[in-house]
């Protein structure tokens, strides 16, 4: 990074107020309105552009567009109007918003509505006859410290500068998540597999996997200003019937403590630090983390934060703890060791401690090695009567490995357009 | 009322000079210095990059410096970075601490070259190299904590208590997301209910953490705590962010077992359910609430600080500028660190805050910050994920000594406040009471997602007395009243015609002074 070349670039920027060429004269048409388009810079509390000049009595169309997380509006005022209004917005109080914060007061040339977040707005008026500079300010509480800019009205005949735009203090700083080089679908290999601990899906495991679990519900939306829920129009699932209801926020399949582990592209898995056991097993690839990070560095979070499994399932859990027949209460995760670059999971169970690790085997199997800490051996390892993908227990120096079989399902579902679509904006 | 032409600084030769390009950016340039066309100085603190390694998600969620001087970067989620800082910051040599397995990582305090504790989504993990071969082999759980599955339940901390244990804040659900079928901890239906919620234990809390007596629950009532950090004294502050219950953004002052306003993890208080067990704290009157809650000790004005983040006192001696024993808090949205002025009034905290830094290479979401061994430079990490636009990376604003002529402190008097400058104030300015423009203003405790200022007025000052030095300055108001900021806004004081660089502060006052 060349940073000499960075702050050379930054005094350019600044000095462009100095180097702005004038356009040519416009004469106020009523039929040709005088276009001026003003962005706000997202998260900088900005607009974009901080003068631009009008001829006196010309026609304008003014276009605000907020594509910051934040609401802003645009308020014109005349040259002397802004510590009236300033003022008059402080006495607003809560009924600021409905008022979209723009006050009965003289001296406002034009004002747009509070702008929700990722919309725009028109508005025209006539530029005052009498020439001077007239501001414009968010008057958002506490937004015009920055927010601001100034609309110069010249005479007739006079030629009009080209609008300046702000540095906004914010795009000179380098992009540094996009330079990145981040991949959103890591990989491991069988030498040195990647770990990841992260939102994981839940492929519709048996619910009994998930025994110390709490039981999560679908929310509704809540509405912070009136204390209640929001209502909006429901579709029944059962009848399709649309009727007014709480608009409900459905409770989704993930896996909130999970250790992804990968071994390359044919062997990876969940495991998971609340229930303390391994959950499931694929093959083909790894997770797509598009839908949890967003499709690139800076693209908002996405609606959705589970990743995608890429590949297809060869195993997954079902019924009680294998251990649980063995010992009461709650499993307790540890933490984990590396050991030749493969983790090896530590938990226990009531007064017992064991360590786990999970392993390939072949192309078509897997292992569990699992080492108690204490002298006392597990009588046996409880598999449940449909688990007979278990193909044999057996003791192995200090551990007990058991042994599975894959049970191939068919490849998990491709990314739909829709669903991409979703993490483009937060 | 603040209506300084900020942006628009008159173009003159001087200003094609790279260093004075930098300083005509300046969010809050007085119009004075354009006016005068002074000779730029150097500027006292400096913004330089410090890039990380290709395929390092440069997302900083803490920073710190092991005891042999190295920098540790733990990132949210490409593991922990360390390298021995350079006078040259883009030609530092990385290493890879951990692997890439932490969970959004948001909270770092290092204990040794070996040793780390590490908060991440889950829990709180013990990071170690047993081997010493500088690569961390083991991942040891130290405590758990409880997810519904929601985006937004991250973690601060941990922060050393002094003692053997730590502080970690735990951040609430946020209703633009949805939670799992399968919870990690128990589930509440009462909690799943509002706009930030707290469906699973303990979100919304300040949790202590020690090897003995493992994770407990040590103050409620937070909304989306993404700063904590001890005091030298041991105290305990957390920075809040404005939204629902959040009028605005609060610093608060931490006291054990007390309330912070924000209801929804009041479901996981036991005396709070015992007193009434069908109690709900979303459909509690506001009231109610009010009388439980405790105050911010300094309420930021909105705009001026969009998101606070980490806290850090400045520990450095004087090193890292005049502003010794004060507290910097880093902008997660806006490219601005922001100073605050503490002192105990009444058994009260509270005080004022200033910008203290501002664009001029800032970026925007400063997370983390620590001071470097020497205390000359200070280390900033970024992130915002989650919102829009380019928020990510790591910097250090190295301090070059100079002329900084800035307000060093403002305390609140019997009858008004005393404030201290950086440098004596040019006589002839400040001298009549309207020079000191302030209004008083209140937060008004709201479910509402954040709001305006309110009760505003203009405050008029009665008298004004300046020490012999010009140094300082005592006001005199003919009434102050608590539950009141008050904002000074001191345009074009200077010092020997150096503009003072931060003209306003607002100070929260939530006791009056005896």
């Amino acid at each position: 990074m060349n940073l000499s070349l960075s702050s050379r670039r930054l005094a350019l920027l600044a000095c462009l107020p100095a180097l702005v060429q004038p356009a040519l004269a416009q004469k106020p048409d009523k039929a040709e309105p005088l276009k001026v388009s003003i962005k706000v810079i997202p998260g900088a509390i900005r607009f974009e552009t901080t003068r631009f000049d009008v001829t006196a009595g010309a026609r304008v169309t003014l276009t605000l567009s907020n594509d910051c997380v934040m609401p802003h509006n645009l308020v014109l005022l005349k040259p002397d109007a802004e510590p009236a209004l300033v003022a008059a917005v402080n006495t607003m109080g809560l009924e600021g918003m409905d008022k979209h914060f723009v006050p009965d007061v003289p001296g406002i040339v034009a004002a747009t509505k509070l702008l929700q977040p990722f919309s725009k707005e028109n508005i025209s008026f006539t530029a005052p006859e009498a020439e001077g500079d007239y501001p414009y300010v968010c008057t958002f509480p506490g937004h015009w410290f920055t927010m601001r800019g100034v609309m110069r009205v010249r005479a007739a005949g006079v030629a009009l500068a080209a609008p300046v735009k702000s540095g906004g203090g914010v795009e000179q700083v380098p992009d540094a998540l996009k330079n990145s080089g981040m991949t959103h679908k890591p990989l491991g290999t069988p030498e040195k597999p990647f770990v990841m601990r992260t939102f994981a899906p839940d492929p519709g495991l048996d619910p009994a996997v998930f025994a110390h679990h709490g039981v999560g519900k679908d929310g509704v939306k809540y509405d912070p200003a009136t204390r209640l829920d929001v209502i909006g129009k429901v579709t029944d699932p059962a009848t399709g019937v649309v009727k007014e209801g709480p608009v409900v926020v459905k409770a989704e399949k993930g896996v909130a403590g999970a250790i992804a582990v990968n071994h390359g592209l044919e062997f990876s898995y969940v495991w998971d630090s609340t229930e303390c056991r391994l959950l499931y097993v694929w093959r083909g690839g790894f997770l797509d983390m598009d839908t949890y990070w967003g499709k690139e560095p800076g693209s908002g979070r996405p609606k959705m934060y589970i990743p995608r499994l890429m590949g297809h399932l060869v195993y997954r859990a079902s019924g009680p703890m294998p251990l649980e027949g063995e010992f009461k209460g709650a499993p307790v995760f540890l933490g984990y060791k590396m050991e030749k670059g493969v983790p090896e999971f530590r938990y226990r169970v009531g007064t017992k401690t064991y360590r786990e690790k999970v392993l390939p085997a072949g192309a078509e199997g897997f292992e569990l090695r699992i080492t108690p800490e204490q002298p006392e051996r597990p009588k046996a390892w409880v598999v449940s009567p449909e688990d007979t993908a278990v193909t044999s227990v057996r003791g192995e120096g200090d551990a007990f490995v058991v042994s599975v079989k894959d049970r191939p399902e068919p490849p998990q579902p491709a990314p739909k357009p829709a669903d991409e679509a979703k993490t483009k904006k937060p | 009322m603040f209506s300084q032409p900020f942006l628009f600084v008159k173009t003159s030769n001087a200003l094609r000079h790279p260093l004075c390009a930098a300083l005509a950016l300046a969010a809050a340039l007085p119009p004075a210095q354009a006016q005068t066309g002074a000779a730029p100085q150097k500027p006292s603190y400096q913004v330089e990059e410090i890039p990380v390694p290709k395929g390092v998600a440069p997302e900083i969620g803490g920073l710190g410096f092991t005891p042999s001087g190295k920098l540790v970067v733990l990132t949210r989620r490409s593991g922990i970075l360390t390298a021995l800082p350079t006078p040259d910051a883009t030609h530092m040599q990385w290493t890879r601490f951990s692997d890439q397995s932490l969970h959004n990582a948001n909270g770092l305090f290092v204990i040794s070259d070996r040793e780390m504790l590490v908060s991440q989504m889950p829990e709180l993990t013990r990071v170690l190299d047993n081997d010493g071969d500088g690569i961390a082999d083991e991942y040891r759980t130290e405590a758990s904590f409880n997810l519904s599955g929601a985006y937004h339940e991250v973690t601060a901390g941990p922060v050393p208590d002094g003692k053997d244990g730590f502080f970690i804040a735990l951040n609430t659900a946020s209703h633009s997301g949805f939670t799992f079928e399968h919870t990690r901890g128990l589930f509440s239906e009462v909690s799943r209910r509002g706009r930030n919620f707290a469906s699973v234990q303990h979100r919304g809390w300040v949790m202590h953490w020690d090897p003995k007596t493992g994770l407990t629950p040590w103050a409620k009532g937070f909304r989306s705590p993404n700063g904590i950090q001890t005091g030298p004294d041991g105290s305990v502050w957390v920075t809040d962010n404005q939204g629902d219950f959040r009028t605005t953004n609060p610093l608060y002052h931490v006291e054990q077992g007390l309330f912070y306003g924000h209801p929804s993890s009041l479901v996981w208080d036991p005396a709070y359910v015992k007193a009434d067990p069908k109690r709900d704290p979303l459909k509690q009157p506001m009231a109610e609430l009010d009388a439980m809650r405790a105050p911010a000790a300094v309420l930021f004005p909105y705009g001026f600080s969009r998101s606070p983040a980490e806290p850090l006192f400045d520990t450095t001696n004087g090193k890292f500028g005049p502003f010794k024993g004060q507290m910097l808090v880093a902008d997660a949205a806006a490219p601005r660190i922001i100073r605050v002025m503490l002192e105990k009034v009444d058994g009260v905290m509270q005080g004022a805050c200033v910008d203290f830094y501002s664009h001029n290479g800032l970026r925007n979401g400063s997370n983390r910050m620590v001071f470097s061994p020497e205390g000359t430079e200070l280390y900033v990490g970024q992130t915002m994920r989650e919102w829009a636009g380019a928020m990510e990376g790591l910097q250090r604003i190295k301090f070059n000594g100079g002329s900084i002529f800035e307000i060093l402190s403002m305390h609140l008097t019997r009858d008004g406040f005393e404030l201290e400058f950086t440098q004596p104030v040019d006589a002839g300015v400040g001298e009549k009471p309207e020079a000191f423009a302030t209004e008083s203003y209140w937060y008004e405790y709201s479910s509402n997602y954040g709001g305006p200022e309110s009760q505003s007025e203009k405050v008029r000052v009665s008298s004004v007395q300046w020490s012999a030095d010009r140094r300082k300055v005592r006001l005199v108001y003919p009434k102050l009243q608590a539950q009141k900021v008050i904002r000074l806004n001191l345009t074009g004081f200077t010092s020997g015609a150096q503009p003072l660089g931060h003209a306003m502060v607002a100070y929260t006052i939530n006791r009056l002074a005896n």
